[in-house]
């Protein structure tokens, strides 16, 4: 059985549909990192989780009881809220030690968990400060050191890096995956950043339209998204919509046509969108290598040090390509002229109603 | 137009208990767009702000060209300035607001008008220029703000972390134009930010500061590539450099810099995208065992090592057929033209160069 599970959950806020017979399960010892856009849901179904909201419809087990016989305060869950505040009049160290003390542990053993979760987050030298001494990223993971003082086998954080820097969620990130692994404990995590979600999870839940559109490992779910939402969103950059139409089984497009290799036989070109990442929108190929072929003018390039993503726009359409900064293909851009680009037929990902149809070939 | 040239500056707080710039000397150059990059608390802010007249320094002079502006109060100063949130007048329309810091200049009203047409279309409102300010997105009121600065062409114009609190769909919108208007426009620029990518895509140079100096000062691929520092290599990029400290890494030190080490060498860096990857019986190459990997930016693939008690990464490229799962044995290495020296005060003493 699952450590957690989210059986048919439903919830609106007025006309307002968010969860829409939400259907997830969590097993023991994952990184579970539910992945979403702003306003997804994602906080409502850990809220829900932790038993602060309450769902319309639907049960939320948790260690195969249903949730709602058990309170908040007996969830035996370590939570770190999206937006937490510190008690100003209290230590580092009291403010870890918070979630021991209001249910009366020993001093002992508050002693000892303080000790080892400012240790697993690096902040030891804090505990005796006062949170008005901290950066915003101390504070930080004093939040999170506070989720994790708990002694459980499950912890929820809700986007706990949100708003820091990048160097520091670089570390972070690290850190938590660690963190985890050290626990040996199942860990619940919600963010918005893909970097993010593809860095940490074991398995990744991809949330739209209210419900959990796919789950696995984020290496399949890059690999083959069953999923618009997936192929879409869980990368970066995000994935270019290639402006496409489908007949019988080619792909038209202002820059040439590529065959298609569908699924199944009864698949409908309803709502039809044709994707393509970044990374594989090439520079520069030598022509008649490629299924589609085209030029388009260099609009922006944004340096990421190690990569440059490059802004390109072409018979009144904009997409990306992403190119390693090392490549010989960047010097021949300007801003502002023209470069050829080319796709080949594999890398077209086709959909229809949010749903793979399948690809060129 | 003309140069700005700090001598000596220096800026504490709190009776010297926080000192924000510390005995700073560098030109920044006439014409050019100078992005100051650095973390939080690096000084960035504080520089900029003394440069403007919004901060007096506690020693040292700013001169603009010949002319030292001290002590001289900020509206006397002659500069355009751009903050986080957008100095605009909502009530009024774009090109009322772009019109109006021309009011008291010596211009006829044909070259007033032509100069704010000129700045409507190089900021691309020709469609709303007759809006009101106040029902523009926080991208376009931005823009506007932008463009208010220029009109008056004074010499220098300040960029206070000016697409922060545009809304992120937008931000791209502004990084475009902001592009495109440095590279018309001739004056001196000093843009602070704290975003890398931000500095490397509109930057002339940047000035990466830490802790109340300039660590290193270089156009944004030399600054990349050339690390002068092992703060400079760490802050760029993502991630930053992978660090080798050579006195508890002698055999790994010596096989990635390919020879002898000098004795002031006490630590190697290089970048996470020049660390290749061969299977555990190839014969050379440091042996090591994935930690975790992971898909990262365009599909590359980022992998944590680890090498007795020497953590590294690398980012391969994708699409590598390599097998980096966690706890499979590999052997990785670096091309030694790749890996910065770098001393005991960590800045670099052999200049090894990178090639990109």
């Amino acid at each position: 059985m699952s450590l957690v599970e989210f059986s048919s959950i439903s919830k609106s806020f007025g006309p307002d549909v968010v969860l829409d017979t939400l259907d997830f399960a969590v097993d023991e010892g994952e990184f579970a990192v539910l992945f979403g856009l702003s306003g997804s849901g994602k906080s409502l179904l850990l809220r829900m989780l932790v038993g602060l909201e309450s769902p319309d419809d639907g049960v939320v087990s948790l260690r195969d009881a249903d949730a709602v016989d058990i309170k908040p305060g007996d969830r035996k869950i370590g939570y770190v809220p999206q937006s937490f505040a510190l008690f100003p009049d209290k230590t580092v160290g009291q403010n870890i030690a918070y979630p021991l003390t209001v249910v009366r542990e020993s001093k002992e053993i508050i002693d000892e968990a303080v000790e080892r979760v400012s240790g697993l987050l690096d902040i030891p030298e804090l505990v005796d400060r006062t949170p008005d001494q901290l950066s915003g990223g101390q504070k930080q993971r004093v939040a999170i050191a506070r989720g994790l003082v708990v002694s459980t086998d499950l912890y929820v954080l809700d986007d706990p890096l949100v708003g820091l820097d990048f160097k520091l969620r670089e570390k972070l990130i690290d850190d938590l995956r660690e963190a985890r692994e050290a626990l040996d404990a199942t860990f619940l995590y919600a963010t918005s950043d893909a970097t993010e979600a593809l860095a940490l999870a074991t398995k990744v839940a991809m949330l739209a339209e209210g419900r959990v559109q796919e789950y696995g490992p984020p290496g399949d779910l890059y690999a083959r998204p069953e999923r618009l939402a997936t192929m879409a969103t869980l990368c970066f950059p995000q994935s270019n919509r290639l402006p496409a139409t489908l007949k019988g089984d080619e792909i038209s497009t202002p820059w040439g046509t590529a065959a298609a290799a569908m699924n199944g036989s009864s698949a409908t070109a309803d709502g039809f969108v044709a994707m393509v990442r970044p990374e594989h929108i090439e520079l520069l190929p030598e022509t008649g290598r490629s299924a589609i072929e085209g030029s388009a003018i260099v609009m922006l390039r944004e340096d990421l040090g190690a990569e440059e993503i490059v802004y390109l726009e072409s018979n009144g359409y904009q997409f990306t390509s992403l190119v390693r900064a090392d490549s010989a293909d960047l010097e021949a851009l300007t801003l502002g002229e023209s470069i050829n680009f080319g796709i080949s037929a594999e890398a077209i990902v086709l959909f229809a109603e949010g749903r793979r149809i399948g690809q060129g070939r | 137009m003309a140069d700005i040239r700090l001598e000596n500056l220096h800026k504490e707080f709190d009776d010297g208990e926080v000192v924000a710039v510390r005995d700073l000397s560098i030109t920044f150059r006439e014409g050019t767009t100078t992005c100051l990059l650095g973390p939080s608390g690096c000084g960035k802010t504080t520089l900029m702000r003394i440069i403007a007249g919004l901060d007096t320094p506690t020693s040292g002079r700013v001169y603009f060209g010949d002319q030292d502006v001290t002590e001289m109060k900020t509206r006397d100063r002659n500069l355009g300035m751009v903050f986080q949130y957008p100095v605009v007048y909502r009530a009024a329309t774009v090109r009322e607001n772009i019109a109006l810091p021309l009011r008291g200049e010596d211009l006829s009203q044909q070259e007033k008008d032509d100069r704010v047409e000129e700045l409507v279309s190089l900021i691309g409102l020709e469609d709303s220029a007759d809006l009101d300010v106040g029902r523009l997105n926080s991208a376009t009121r931005q823009m506007v703000a932008v463009a208010r600065a220029v009109s008056r062409q004074a010499p220098i114009i300040l960029f206070d972390e000016p697409i922060t609190n545009v809304d992120p769909d937008l931000k791209l919108q502004v990084k475009r134009t902001l592009r495109g208007l440095f590279s018309r426009l001739n004056q001196t620029i000093i843009y602070v930010t704290h975003d890398q990518t931000e500095a490397m895509t509109l930057a002339d140079e940047i000035a990466l500061m830490n802790d109340g100096r300039i660590d290193q000062m270089a156009p944004p691929r030399e600054l990349y590539n050339e690390s002068a520092s092992r703060f400079s290599g760490w802050f760029l990029g993502n991630p930053g450099m992978d660090f080798v400290p050579v006195a508890d890494n002698r055999e790994v030190a010596l096989a990635i810099a390919g020879g002898p080490l000098s004795d002031n060498v006490v630590t190697l860096g290089f970048r996470p995208e020049h660390v290749k990857l061969s299977s555990a019986d190839a014969t050379t190459g440091v042996p090591a065992t994935v930690r975790h990997s992971a898909i990262t930016t365009g599909g590359q693939v980022l992998v944590n090592l680890r090498s007795g008690d020497l953590a590294v990464k690398a980012k391969l490229p994708r699409g590598s057929a390599m097998n980096v799962r966690a706890g499979t044995e590999v052997r990785w290495s670096v091309d030694p033209d790749q890996v910065r020296m770098f001393g005991s005060d960590d800045s670099v003493v052999s200049a090894a160069p990178i090639e990109t």
